[in-house]
């Protein structure tokens, strides 16, 4: 199988604190990998780093190669937004911008210059079919997108993230602010998705890792301690400490 | 723990105390605020009138001439005619007693039929107007009256005599043709400085507003957080305490080459206004750094993420969100506006311009007040009804302020 | 939980293989006993560790589902029964494998008994056919009819033992016919087996433990 990711020696440090260390992994296309472990591991600050988010904060130093089809990522050469329409993302908290439903999904393609109302109206109905939320809200497509439920805007940030056409959409825990059932409905929707798209989630809720991931990384102190596939990781963990923590006997 | 008696005792003295002492404080405050307000207004509101708004401020003087030929005839006395108004039913004209605001007693216009002589009358005073149509309209006020009598003597009536309005037209009762009218426009009024503080309030937010709104972008988006920017930062947070006064120095000195370039012979509007668009300026800043700071970094982030450059990011998403905040900075800047007086005297000079331009004098409504208090003798009723509406201004501002803010923090979670 | 949902209709259809592969070792143990056939005998024999692996499996398969899917209620219920009935499932193989033994030690039954041990091989085979058909279908009300169906081999059992008291008194006794009767034993342990397996279908459903005795 191809990997969409191929991390090569890859070191972070915020000032002195070297925050990732020596991570070395490939991560599968159109499968589901999830990463874990405790709070403040660098899983998170992993999941900026793969569409450069980490530019932006002060004082942050990045070394080794992260390499996509093929490209480094961290290449002088590499054209940052050109990446991060390959690499979609969705955040924490759903983060829709205030506006419309439908600007929030045209904004991307907006943004990379599109300006046919036709095409724009197409991607985002496309998108918003992906991400199982055109059903709900085809009638209000011009209404804010602030009226929407926590999980349905969750749903349309991730079709925002899909009207770009990302290789690679990055998830940062997101569902730890939506209900059981929102929570249930984007799990679904991530198995759906895996199918177009390749899939990284960051979650702190064990279960939801072994539910809809193929791979997990246990993460620990800026390390990898296990990457495998999240059948092996939760049946037969081979580290101590991956074993801990899954089990919740960790510290 | 043991505690006695007495300490117990202490404790509640010491509290009631302090707690009082604050209790005071505030009804002490609320107190002269009250008063002041009071007076204001018990002053003030009997002028506070539509009138008031839109009267110039000089009166203007006119003596019209009548046409010759049969003048008098029979006019009814019109039903809705308001009892204290006399009629005269020779002439046609119903004249009405009132008082200025400098409580002077005087007679105004009260109707004029379309018949009478009084509506076809002609300028006759020299200038431009000499011989064109002046006809006398109701609010004007009737200074003197010629006439000649029935003797075939020339004989007047009117205020130069302190007549009222029934001797006068007791007196025209007498007449057998008119002359002609000397008439006065009535003045007093802010219609002047309130078209000037509009202007004032327009140029100056004109200059300001982008000015300020792209320098607290770049300074809290754009430039890196470094001791130069630094340095900039506390430089506009001292322009907001220097003096108002200050500043019209400089306005004289520095800006109005500027505005000499475009024309300007004396002190006038536009360099009023720019020397207050530089007062502003820190005040814009502020604010729209403050309703910067405001919008979630979630959003620019999931903007960035979406492949949008920076600077899209903060056209199409930070700014927008930020426009509530920034509009409050344009409330507040126009409270400033309004309330400014020490620049401005400076600047755009303290003569009362009924008729302002942007290169020619003029007062705000502060100036208005500050000129109308500072004559030998003090106009105190004007200066309050003007400051009535200055107060009732602020007010509106400030409850939109309060609205708009809370709108703002709605619209994020 | 559509992905809960399909990888239970998986782990199902495993275990209802599994009773396919379990029914067809019966099938032809019925033969053999009849033939006598050794060869055939021995690959059923070898037929049986192909079934062990199913358990195995299966096992696999529950702690999958345990471990990642984290199934409560009645999706937890299902790989517990899943489990218990593929453990008894195993145990039905290998009744089918000890009567191969009996076969390729002492021969096919001996003729006097052929029929009934015919009737009883058919009678069990129906009931387990009964038995698969109610676990596919999650049938509870089936599931409660099986024992009585269970009695119809107790009663057939109880008259090959009055058929070989006959024997004894009128002394027509042959050596070969006593391990005749511990080779139907098996099929009667089986049979209590496939009870068993009834109940572990309604502990699924309704989450009561039934005991058919």
């Amino acid at each position: 199988m191809e990997n969409c990711f191929e991390i090569e020696n890859l070191n972070l440090y915020y000032g002195e604190k070297q925050a990732l260390k020596n991570l070395n992994l490939s991560i599968r296309k159109n499968c589901v990998t999830a990463l874990i472990g405790p709070s403040g591991c660098g899983k998170s600050t992993f999941l900026r780093c793969l569409n450069r988010m980490n530019d932006l904060i002060e004082g942050c130093r990045i070394e080794g190669k992260i390499m996509i089809q093929g490209v480094d990522i961290y290449d002088p050469k590499t054209n940052v937004v050109d990446l991060r329409t390959k690499v979609g993302m969705v955040f924490q908290r759903p983060n829709p911008f205030p506006m419309s439903i439908f600007e929030n999904v045209a904004y991307g393609p907006r943004c990379q210059g599109i300006k046919d109302r036709r095409i724009l109206k197409e991607i985002v109905e496309n998108s918003l079919k992906q991400a199982a939320l055109y059903e709900e809200v085809h009638d209000r497509l011009h209404e804010s997108a602030m009226g929407l439920s926590g999980g349905q805007q969750q749903r349309l940030c991730i079709a925002r993230a899909i009207a770009m056409e990302p290789e690679v959409i990055l998830m940062d825990e997101p569902t730890s602010a939506l209900d059981p059932i929102a929570t249930s409905k984007i799990e679904e929707l991530i198995e759906e998705l895996k199918k177009s798209y390749s899939i990284i989630i960051v979650t702190h809720s064990m279960q939801q890792a072994s539910r809809v991931s193929d791979d997990t990384a246990f993460f620990l102190l800026g390390e990898i301690v296990e990457m495998d596939t999240t059948r092996m990781i939760f049946n037969q963990p081979k580290d101590k400490r991956t074993e801990d923590y899954i089990t919740g006997r960790f510290g | 723990m043991n505690v006695t008696k007495k300490q117990q005792r202490q404790r509640t003295l010491k509290d009631a105390f302090l707690n009082g002492l604050t209790a005071f404080s505030s009804m002490l405050s609320v107190l002269v605020l009250t008063i002041l307000l009071g007076y204001v207004f018990s002053k003030g509101i009997g002028l506070v009138n539509v009138d008031l708004l839109r009267n110039q401020y000089w009166s203007k003087s006119a003596i019209v001439a009548v046409e010759e030929g049969t003048q008098s005839g029979t006019f009814e006395r019109p039903e809705d005619l308001p009892k204290e108004a006399v009629w005269s039913e020779k002439w046609g004209i119903a004249l009405i007693d009132a008082v200025s605001h400098e409580k002077q007693a005087l007679v105004l216009v009260e109707r004029v039929d379309e018949n009478s002589v009084f509506a076809a009358t002609v300028d006759t005073s020299a200038g431009p107007n000499q011989g064109k149509s002046y006809p006398v309209v109701p609010g004007l006020q009737v200074q003197k009256i010629d006439f000649t009598d029935q003797q075939g003597n020339a004989n007047f009536t009117g205020m130069l005599a302190s007549e009222t309005a029934e001797e006068m037209v007791h007196a025209l009762d007498q007449a057998v043709s008119i002359r002609s009218v000397f008439i006065k426009t009535p003045g007093g009024g802010i219609r002047g400085s309130l078209i000037a503080t509009l202007y004032l309030i327009f140029v100056s937010l004109l200059f300001a507003l982008p000015i300020g709104v792209a320098s607290a972008v770049y300074l809290n988006e754009i430039a890196k957080k470094n001791r130069f920017n630094g340095l900039i930062r506390s430089g506009i947070e001292t322009l907001t305490g220097v003096p108002s006064i200050v500043y019209g120095l400089m306005g004289v000195s520095v800006l109005f080459p500027i505005t000499a370039a475009f024309g300007a012979t004396t002190t006038n509007i536009l360099l009023g206004s720019l020397t207050l668009a530089i007062i502003l300026l820190p005040t814009i800043i502020r604010s729209t750094e403050e309703a910067l700071l405001v919008v979630p970094q979630s959003l620019r982030d999931a903007s960035l993420s979406l492949g949008a450059s920076e600077t899209q990011t903060i056209f199409k998403i930070t700014l927008p969100c930020a426009i509530p905040g920034i509009l409050t900075g344009v409330l507040l800047s126009i409270g400033r506006i309004i309330g400014e007086s020490a620049a401005l005297i400076y600047t755009m000079g303290t003569f009362i311009n009924d008729s302002p331009s942007l290169l020619s004098q003029g007062t705000s409504l502060a100036v208005h007040i500050w000129s109308v208090m500072s004559g030998e003798q003090p106009n105190f009723e004007l200066a309050c009804a003007i400051s009535i509406l200055i107060l009732v201004f602020v007010l509106i501002l400030n409850l939109t302020v309060k609205l708009i803010s809370r709108r703002l923090n709605k619209a994020w979670y | 939980m559509v992905k809960l949902d399909e990888t239970l209709s998986l782990f199902q259809d495993l275990i209802q293989e599994m009773a396919r592969k379990v029914r067809s070792m019966h099938c032809l143990a019925m033969q053999i006993m009849e033939s006598g056939d050794k060869e055939k005998a021995l690959q059923l024999i070898q037929l049986d560790e192909f079934v062990n692996r199913y358990e195995e499996e299966i096992n696999d398969r529950a702690q999958d589902v345990l471990a990642l899917l984290s199934p409560v209620a009645t999706d937890l219920r299902i790989v517990i029964a899943g489990i218990k009935t593929a453990s008894d499932l195993e145990r039905i193989a290998d009744y089918a494998k000890n009567i191969a033994r009996y076969v390729i030690k002492n021969g096919p039954v001996a003729p006097c008994i052929r029929p009934i041990a015919q009737q009883i091989g058919e009678s069990f085979l129906a009931m387990f056919d009964h038995t698969i058909e109610a676990y596919q279908a999650r049938d509870v009300k089936k599931a409660f009819q099986i024992p009585e169906e269970d009695e119809v081999i107790n009663r057939l059992l109880e008259e090959v033992h009055a058929i070989l008291k006959e024997a004894l008194k009128n002394q027509k006794i042959d050596d070969s016919i006593i391990p005749t009767v511990g080779l139907l034993r098996n099929l009667e342990r089986a049979g209590d087996h496939t009870k068993n397996i009834c109940e572990h279908l309604i502990y699924q459903e309704k989450g009561q433990h039934i005991d058919f005795d």
